[in-house]
């Protein structure tokens, strides 16, 4: 029942990874990373950052706290973080635990997620 | 209108402040402080700009204190990882949710102990876990039952069980096609254990992305779904599901609930009750989050509606023929004070019992709001019914969340009433289980 596995997901071979290799690497799957972004992420992270969060169009390897428009937490935008893929897995585990006074909510509890979603922000980043 | 007066009083004396919001906000709670909000109190739809202020959620600052009623305390009763939803067995063991771990975990304290011992996992590997419920009602039941992101699941249960004894059964395999937005699914029996309720709340704000029907399709949508049932991406959401205990039979109950949570039985009535998160982005005052029983056909209004026939500007008057069809709800709260808990105060007895004029009253508990200029939430209070009719207004009873506008340290999400009579708050920021106990004793010492 946990985490319904997107039908005709990228075979490794394409990835150019072994299994072993995949478990460790910041690997994961940019397309169930969209559908996870969809269901747990789109409703606050839209738009222009009008909302709960701000938009994440080129969060990847940006510096953290730095979306133009949005008013961050002291506690983030003082953090010094880029979001690169260990940064951003580390936040998503337990936000408030990696930058406590964060407004970030959200916990991404399960690592193959949390790759899939930093495969997706990525992805879309370059 | 007593918050009316006092924010103004506070206005001047903090200069002329100008973000104070008409309806109050977390600087004129305490506890004791009685809030009515009526229907006439509406702003017009955007009569302020939709704000940004979600909470910094920081450690707890020295010195910060929670505050209670003359009478009560209010102490840490366990730490949890993000606890929500609280459900107490009939023997007394608490079940609580930590939803983003997957798990449902299990507290047991002696009735007067200030502090619960050692917390069991009762089952983990769950999708967002947040509604509990046990089955049948009464003194055994042998089920429990637990609403996760998109699914119902149970596990066998006797009195006692600190660990689910069997796998979980799959009782409802797929309540909605989509799982985006709101994802705090609820689950609660009937006094009779006849019908099983379940909430779902919207993929959405106001179902932006939802497509145009016209009014023939829209009335036929009705009469296979329910009146004023969402559709397209919103189709299974925003309700409140009927069927029996086993998942059969399923139909929607009630529609136009934005995200409805914490279902409970009213013990007079034995209706179910809700908390509901109404829209956001209509400005720091509209509409009233709210408190209500869950009538059956009911349509309370999203996404073409508030409170009533208000017409939400954005969806240009789709749905007109409902207008006047949508019920007002019970109990309003102040707008974007994001409700999650609720519970029908029962105990009767018990050395942490409260006043017996408390039984049968509600307690709600609010998350706080972001989509609001001046915060408001992150409390927990008391709805007064009398004979099972709410009287209108509610008193704040635990406050001291907020650090300052920028800040909280925890968030209030589940209450349920201890087998000894004590009031449990759950708070997933600040990952505690509090514990409210009246003392008798100390009040006759004041």
């Amino acid at each position: 029942m946990r985490r319904p596995r997107v039908p005709g997901a990228m075979p490794l071979t394409v990835l150019g990874l072994a299994g072993a290799a995949l478990a460790q690497a910041p690997g994961g799957d940019a397309g169930r990373g969209a559908a996870l972004f969809e269901d747990r992420c789109a409703m606050c992270h839209v738009g222009a950052g009008g909302g709960q969060g701000p938009s994440l169009k080129g969060v990847y390897a940006r510096k953290a706290g730095a979306a133009p428009g949005f008013h961050y937490s002291a506690a983030l935008a003082g953090s010094g973080l880029t979001w690169t893929g260990a940064q951003l897995d580390r936040f998503l585990a337990g936000p408030s635990k990696a930058v406590p006074g964060t407004a970030m909510a959200v916990v991404i509890s399960d690592p193959a997620q949390r790759r899939d979603l930093i495969a997706y922000l990525r992805a879309g980043s370059r | 209108m007593i918050i009316r007066w006092k924010l103004a009083v506070m206005a001047i004396a903090a200069g002329g402040s100008t973000c104070a919001a008409p309806l109050g906000d977390w600087r004129a709670d305490a506890p004791g402080t009685v809030h009515r909000i009526t229907v006439a109190d509406l702003p017009k739809a955007f009569a302020t700009p939709p704000a940004g202020a979600p909470p910094a959620v920081v450690p707890r600052p020295a010195g910060a204190k929670l505050s209670t009623l003359p009478g009560y305390s209010v102490r840490l009763f366990a730490k949890l990882d993000g606890p929500r939803q609280i459900r107490v067995t009939p023997g007394g063991d608490i079940f609580v949710a930590e939803t983003d771990q997957g798990r449902i975990r299990v507290l047991r304290a002696a009735d007067g102990a200030p502090a619960a011992a050692a917390a069991s996992t009762f089952a983990e590997g769950l999708d967002r876990p947040f509604g509990i419920a046990f089955y049948p009602p009464g003194p055994d039941p042998r089920w429990v039952y637990v609403a996760a992101a998109n699914s119902v699941v149970r596990y066998p249960y006797r009195a006692g069980d600190l660990k689910a004894s069997g796998p979980a059964q799959t009782v409802v395999a797929k309540l909605a096609a989509t799982t985006r937005g709101h994802s705090t699914r609820d689950v609660a029996f009937s006094a009779d254990g006849k019908r099983m309720f379940v909430s779902v709340g919207s993929a959405s704000n106001v179902a932006e992305s939802m497509p145009a029907k016209t009014s023939e399709e829209a009335k036929a949508w009705d009469a296979g779904h329910g009146r004023g049932a969402a559709w397209g991406d919103e189709t299974d959401r925003a309700d409140v599901l009927v069927m029996e205990p086993e998942g059969a039979g399923r139909r929607v109950f009630a529609a136009g609930l934005r995200n409805c949570v914490s279902l409970a039985i009213q013990p007079m009535t034995g209706a179910p009750w809700c908390v509901v998160n109404e829209r956001d982005d209509l400005g720091d005052d509209l509409p009233p989050d709210y408190v209500t029983a869950v009538r059956e056909g009911g349509f309370y209004g999203w996404p073409w509606f508030y409170i009533g026939g208000h017409l939400d500007p954005r969806l240009k008057g789709a749905r007109a023929d409902l207008a006047g069809k949508v019920l007002t709800p019970d109990v309003l709260l102040a707008a974007h004070s994001a409700p999650l808990g609720l519970t029908f105060y029962t105990a009767r007895a018990g050395p942490a019992a409260f006043p017996a004029d408390t039984v049968g009253d509600a307690f709600v508990a609010l998350h706080g709001s972001w989509n609001r200029g001046a915060r408001t939430g992150y409390k927990v209070v008391r709805v007064r019914l009398r004979h099972g009719v709410p009287t209108g207004g509610y008193e704040d009873v635990l406050t001291g969340f907020v650090v300052g506008e920028g800040s909280v340290w925890g968030r209030p999400v589940g209450v349920a009433t201890a087998h000894d009579g004590a009031l449990l708050v759950t708070d997933d920021a600040g990952g505690a289980v509090w514990r409210i106990a009246y003392d008798r004793k100390a009040l006759a010492r004041r």
